[in-house]
This record gives C-alpha cells, sequence and structure tokens, in this order.
C-alpha cells in the first residue's frame, strides 16, 4: 500500500463573498506551495462583478488595428 | 489534304466541330472518338476549368496542330488604368462617421469592379491622413480599406475587414492596409484578394478612430497578378505533334482550344488536373509562392463556412486572421515562426482549431477570445521555458472541451469559463505547468560507475545546474532495480560532489525511499553552477539508476484560474500536483 501525504491549502469564501489576490477572483482557493494566506482576502460579490467587468477584455470585433 | 488546306476550309467544317465536355463535367473521362480523317477538332467549351489532354492516334501516327489556345489567365492588367482622373481628393471622414458618410455620398465611394471569382487581385489606394483632435497626435500608421459588396449575400474570400461599413444587407468586406507616416503624407495601401465569388463594385473607407482621410482620386488600382505557371501559356498556337500509337499527353489550363489532326485520333481529357492547377494558381498567388508572411486579417469575417487552406501557411503575423470569420474548421497552418497572435480567432466561429505552435510570441492576447463555438485546440505549443504571457486567451470560450498543451505555462492564465473542459484537458493543462521547485530534472542521464574515494562503489552523473549557498534542495533519483524494497537503501548515500556541502562519503546523507525515488534533502553549504556531479553510493550492485530531479521549495507563485466548475473535476491529489509546483487554483 502507497501512501502519499498531500499539503494543501484550501481558501473558501464566506457566502456571499469572493477570495481576491487583487488580480484573481474565486470562491474556492487552492494555495501553491509559496503563497500564503494573507494574500488573500474577501470582497462582496458585487464588488468582486464590478471589478472583473472593469477588468474584462474589449471584444467589439470593430478593435482598432494596433497602432491607428 | 494537307494541314494547310485544312486550315482554310475551318469554317465549312464547323457541322463536324466536336464539342466535348458540354455535358460531361466528369472528371477524367472524355473520348473524343473521331470518324472522319483530317476532321477539325474543337474542345471550345470542354470545361470552365483547365485540363489535361491525351491524343491517341486511332491509327500507328498522326500529325496534330495547335489551331488556337487560349490562355485562361489574364497576364497582370491595371483594370482601372485607362480612366482618366483628375488630381483632386475626397474627403473620407473617420471610421465612426463612415456609414453615414458613405451613405450620404454614395458616389463616388462606390466603384464599379469586374473581379472574377477564383482570381487573385492586389487593390490599393492613395491616401493622406490628417489628424483630428486629441486622438490622432503626430506620426501614426494610417488606414484605409476597400470594402467588396457582397454578392448574393455572400462574402469573398481574401483579406477582408468589415470595420463599420455600413450596407443594408451586411455585405461588406475589404482589405485594409495601413502606413506609418507623417501627417499629410501620401500613403499607398492595399493588398491582395481572392473573391470567391464575382464581385462587381467596392467602396473606399477610412478606418481610423480619429482623424480623417483624403484619397487622392484615380488612385484605386486593382491589379490582377501575373501568374508564373508555365502550363497556363500551354499548348502555344501553332505547335504541332508528331505522335506516334502510345499517343501524347499534353499539359494545358485553356478551356479552349482548337487542334487539326490529319488522321483519325483518340482525345481524352481530364478536369480535375486543371482544376488542381487553379488551386495551384489561386494559392501561389495568395501566398507568394509560400514567401507571404503577414495573414493579419487575412481572413476576417469570411463567410465560407467550409473554406479550408489548401496550402500549408507559414504566416509571422495572425492578427486578427480569422477574426469574425465562419470557418468551422481552420488547420494547414504552421505558426512555428509567428510571432502575434492578437485576437487571431476573436468572435471566429471556428469549431475545430488544429495544432498551433506559438513558440515564436512572447504573449498570446485574446487569440481565441469570444470564440463561442470552440470546442477543440487539438494542440497548443508553447515554448519549453514557461515565459509567454497570457491576457485571456480563452475569454468566453464557452463550449471548449478539448485541449492538448505542449510545451510550458509559466504565467498567470485562465480557463474559468471553459467549463466543459475535458478531465484528461485540464491534467494536460495541470501536467505543463512551469514547475517552480525544479532545479534540475533528466530522465535520462548518463550513469558512470565510479569507485568513490573511501567506498566499494557508485554511480554518478554530471548534471547541469545552479546551487545556491544555505537553499534547501531534494534530490530525487529513480532506481529501477529495486523497487520497493525500501531496506535495500539502507546503507545507500546520495553524494553530491564539485562543491562543498558533500566532499566525501563521510558527509553523505542518507537516502530515503520514497515513492519508487532515492531521496535526500540537503542545505548547500556553498554555491555552485555548471557541471556537478551528483553519485548514489550503494551496498549492492544491482542499483538500475534512471531519472534524476533536485528541486528547491518554491519562491514564485502564478495562478491558474479555474473556476469551482472546473475545480470540481479534479481531486485534491491533481490540485496538488499543481500547488506544489507553485502555482495556486483559483
Amino acid at each position: 500500500m502507497k501512501t502519499t501525504k498531500i499539503e494543501l491549502i484550501k481558501l473558501t469564501a464566506s457566502v456571499g463573498m469572493t477570495l481576491t489576490n487583487g488580480e484573481t477572483y474565486g470562491k474556492e482557493i487552492y494555495l501553491g506551495k509559496s503563497d500564503a494566506p494573507e494574500n488573500w482576502y474577501e470582497i462582496t460579490d458585487a464588488e468582486a462583478e464590478e471589478l472583473q467587468a472593469a477588468e474584462q477584455p474589449e471584444t467589439d470585433k470593430d478593435i482598432e488595428p494596433e497602432g491607428m | 489534304m494537307s494541314i494547310a488546306e485544312k486550315l482554310t476550309t475551318i469554317a465549312d467544317n464547323e457541322q463536324k466541330v466536336y464539342k466535348a465536355g458540354q455535358n460531361s463535367m466528369i472528371d477524367k473521362s472524355k473520348i473524343i472518338e473521331l470518324t472522319e480523317t483530317g476532321t477539325f477538332i474543337n474542345l471550345r467549351e470542354v470545361s470552365e476549368v483547365p485540363h489535361k489532354i491525351k491524343i491517341v492516334p486511332k491509327g500507328d501516327s498522326a500529325t496534330v496542330k495547335v489551331i488556337k489556345g487560349r490562355n485562361l489567365f489574364n497576364e497582370a492588367k491595371d483594370i482601372t488604368k485607362s480612366k482618366s482622373y483628375n488630381d483632386e481628393w475626397y474627403l473620407i471622414d473617420n471610421y465612426s462617421t463612415l456609414a453615414s458618410y458613405v451613405e450620404n455620398n454614395n458616389i463616388p465611394f462606390y466603384a464599379k469592379c469586374d473581379l472574377k471569382a477564383g482570381h487573385c487581385y492586389y487593390i490599393s489606394a492613395i491616401f493622406k491622413h490628417f489628424k483630428d483632435g486629441s486622438q490622432d497626435n503626430g506620426e501614426r500608421r494610417k488606414s484605409m480599406y476597400i470594402s467588396y459588396h457582397g454578392v448574393n449575400g455572400k462574402s469573398i474570400m481574401g483579406d477582408g475587414y468589415n470595420g463599420n461599413a455600413y450596407d443594408n444587407s451586411s455585405n461588406m468586406f475589404g482589405v485594409w492596409g495601413t502606413s506609418y507616416s507623417s501627417e499629410g503624407q501620401e500613403i499607398t495601401a492595399g493588398n491582395m484578394v481572392i473573391p470567391y465569388v464575382d464581385v462587381d463594385k467596392f467602396l473606399i473607407g477610412n478606418y481610423s478612430a480619429g482623424g480623417k482621410s483624403l484619397m487622392k482620386k484615380g488612385s484605386i488600382m486593382i491589379v490582377e497578378t501575373q501568374s508564373e505557371h508555365k502550363e497556363a501559356r500551354q499548348p502555344y498556337d501553332g505547335t504541332t505533334y508528331t505522335i506516334g500509337s502510345e499517343g501524347i499527353e499534353i499539359d494545358s489550363i485553356s478551356p479552349q482550344i482548337q487542334f487539326l489532326a490529319d488522321s483519325e485520333i483518340e482525345v481524352t481529357y481530364h478536369k480535375s488536373y486543371g482544376a488542381q492547377l487553379a488551386t495551384d494558381r489561386r494559392w501561389n498567388d495568395f501566398t507568394l509562392n509560400g514567401g507571404r508572411n503577414s495573414y493579419a486579417y487575412a481572413f476576417y469575417n469570411q463567410e465560407a463556412e467550409n473554406f479550408k487552406l489548401e496550402r500549408t501557411i507559414k504566416p509571422t503575423d495572425l492578427t486578427q486572421a480569422f477574426n469574425s470569420n465562419q470557418f468551422k474548421i481552420i488547420k494547414g497552418l504552421n505558426t512555428s515562426k509567428c510571432t502575434n497572435f492578437q485576437q487571431m480567432c476573436t468572435n471566429a466561429h471556428v469549431k475545430i482549431f488544429g495544432e498551433i505552435d506559438t513558440t515564436s510570441a512572447s504573449t498570446l492576447n485574446k487569440t481565441f477570445s469570444d470564440a463561442k463555438g470552440l470546442t477543440t485546440v487539438k494542440k497548443l505549443i508553447l515554448k519549453d521555458d514557461g515565459s509567454q504571457t497570457f491576457t485571456t486567451p480563452f475569454y468566453n470560450c464557452s463550449r471548449l472541451e478539448n485541449i492538448t498543451i505542449e510545451g510550458t505555462i509559466g504565467n498567470n492564465i485562465t480557463f474559468a469559463q471553459s467549463t466543459k473542459l475535458t478531465h484528461d484537458s485540464l491534467m494536460s493543462i495541470i501536467e505543463h505547468l512551469k514547475d517552480f521547485g525544479l532545479v534540475y530534472s533528466n530522465d535520462s542521464p548518463t550513469w558512470d560507475y565510479n569507485n568513490f574515494t573511501g567506498i566499494v562503489s557508485g554511480q554518478s552523473t554530471t548534471i547541469n545546474a545552479t546551487i545556491e549557498e544555505g537553499k534547501e534542495y531534494t534530490v530525487r533519483i529513480k532506481d529501477n532495480a529495486y523497487g520497493d524494497e525500501q531496506e535495500s537503501y539502507s546503507d545507500s548515500y546520495i553524494e553530491c560532489r564539485d562543491f562543498d556541502f558533500f566532499c566525501d562519503v563521510a558527509n553523505a546523507k542518507p537516502m530515503t525511499y520514497k515513492d519508487g525515488y532515492l531521496e535526500v534533502t540537503i542545505i548547500a553549504e556553498a554555491s555552485a553552477s555548471g557541471n556537478i556531479e551528483v553519485g548514489v553510493i550503494t551496498d549492492y550492485n544491482e542499483a538500475e539508476l534512471s531519472s534524476i530531479e533536485i528541486r528547491q521549495t518554491p519562491t514564485t507563485t502564478k495562478t491558474l484560474t479555474l473556476g469551482t466548475t472546473l475545480q470540481a473535476k479534479l481531486t485534491e491529489a491533481e490540485i496538488a500536483i499543481a500547488t506544489q509546483k507553485g502555482w495556486t487554483i483559483a
């Protein structure tokens, strides 16, 4: 029998809240080995939606060619 | 009757002309049998495409002369050159008002043309550009486009950009070109197109967010590209073939050719040959005989669902190449030299994208964004060093199920909106995340037997790595011989020579056996780089060492954003593969 120890730190957002590190948003976050819970904090879902909407890429088909 | 005599009687022989092929547009089959020696053979209307012709005499031999062969393809020509224009300039407003401007100033911005489907044209015009407010400041690119009026709701194939061009049927398709010049400087912009339907009119526009352009009257140039195919000129008028019993095959792409034979012959022609020549010609022209590099906007907004590349093209620039087009399958691209994939398939209808090699690009910027029908990317090849950055390359790819990664993902990336990704696809992504804890890895190093000082025997290999003093490293070596017999390693050691922290066996650290690997964790007592010898000292002779890797605790954190739906498709052990590499899974 092989036994493997998995070191995993999982953050779960509270109800109505979203976790973010300022760049990424999520409800459940599995931290990388050098990441730390202190790097993540909760914001409301509404705030998260607003922030993410502002960061969405332009998808208009009329995006101009670069330099124009 | 001599051939010369027969030539004079062509008109009289009209009743004997064989109009071969009018009802036989079938590949590789049409036999014309002559029943009268010396009959004039007219292959007029044999086919709308070129063909290969085989002539076999009914008897032992025949003499056949080409009376008239017409080249299917015209030489390069300027179809507007004969028109006279004065030197005035037309004002063309910026793109935001182009639609109404065109609508209210229908003439002269519409122009008639006569573009034939399947031919390749270069279209250009001369412009001046002026700044307009704060958006246009000093030297910058200028752009223009020529929009084609689609026919019967169809687009054309070729460089196309819709922009804000306006048409009631939304069938404007264009070609745009840019030039970088100072304000007021004349520029010529244009590109090549291959319409797949006949096009009878087009318009000119200015695609610039800020600024007005002037178009020079009479500057529109439409040139049909010149074919280099020798076959296009065969057979030549007056060529005489003396044919033995085995016959002769003539390469021809002429749809209209006339022969005069002095004896009974049998003629066979092959449509498929000509069709291939036509395809060759179109693509040779379109790809500049394989030398074309930029395919930016090349297939923008095309409507042909079943379009396929007839050549493997080797673009260096695919900016918006397939943006908004309706191709269902895109393959046949050799993108290994391509440096720009910006919005390559944004809004595209593509379902299956073949292999895409991005190893020459430093970033993937919205490459497939809003390709909402995309289900499969057969292989996404990334750089091995993980240096590429990603700006939502799969944004809104909500139907994406299958993707295979090759190379290394080394920067933040999100697949959160591709909630249909399969488990295999997710594992392909995870397996190709850069391992920020990996210092060195070799699946098959060369292990040499050595007699280390003061010990019985051992094996060693040389690695090329950098070790920093004071850092903790884990050395893992696979031994295929002993498998799970953990106790066999009780007196075994890993020794790293050539730097100070293990200088001899007395200082070597005992190994542990874990998951099939010999493993030891050490703290470097000195920095070292370059060739470092790593050895294993065992008390048995059967060691069969294979792979080796050296790891450290990752110091970098990157984020793979999957969202809860995709996270739920993975076990915690699978997620841990990523987190152990230094990746946070959001």
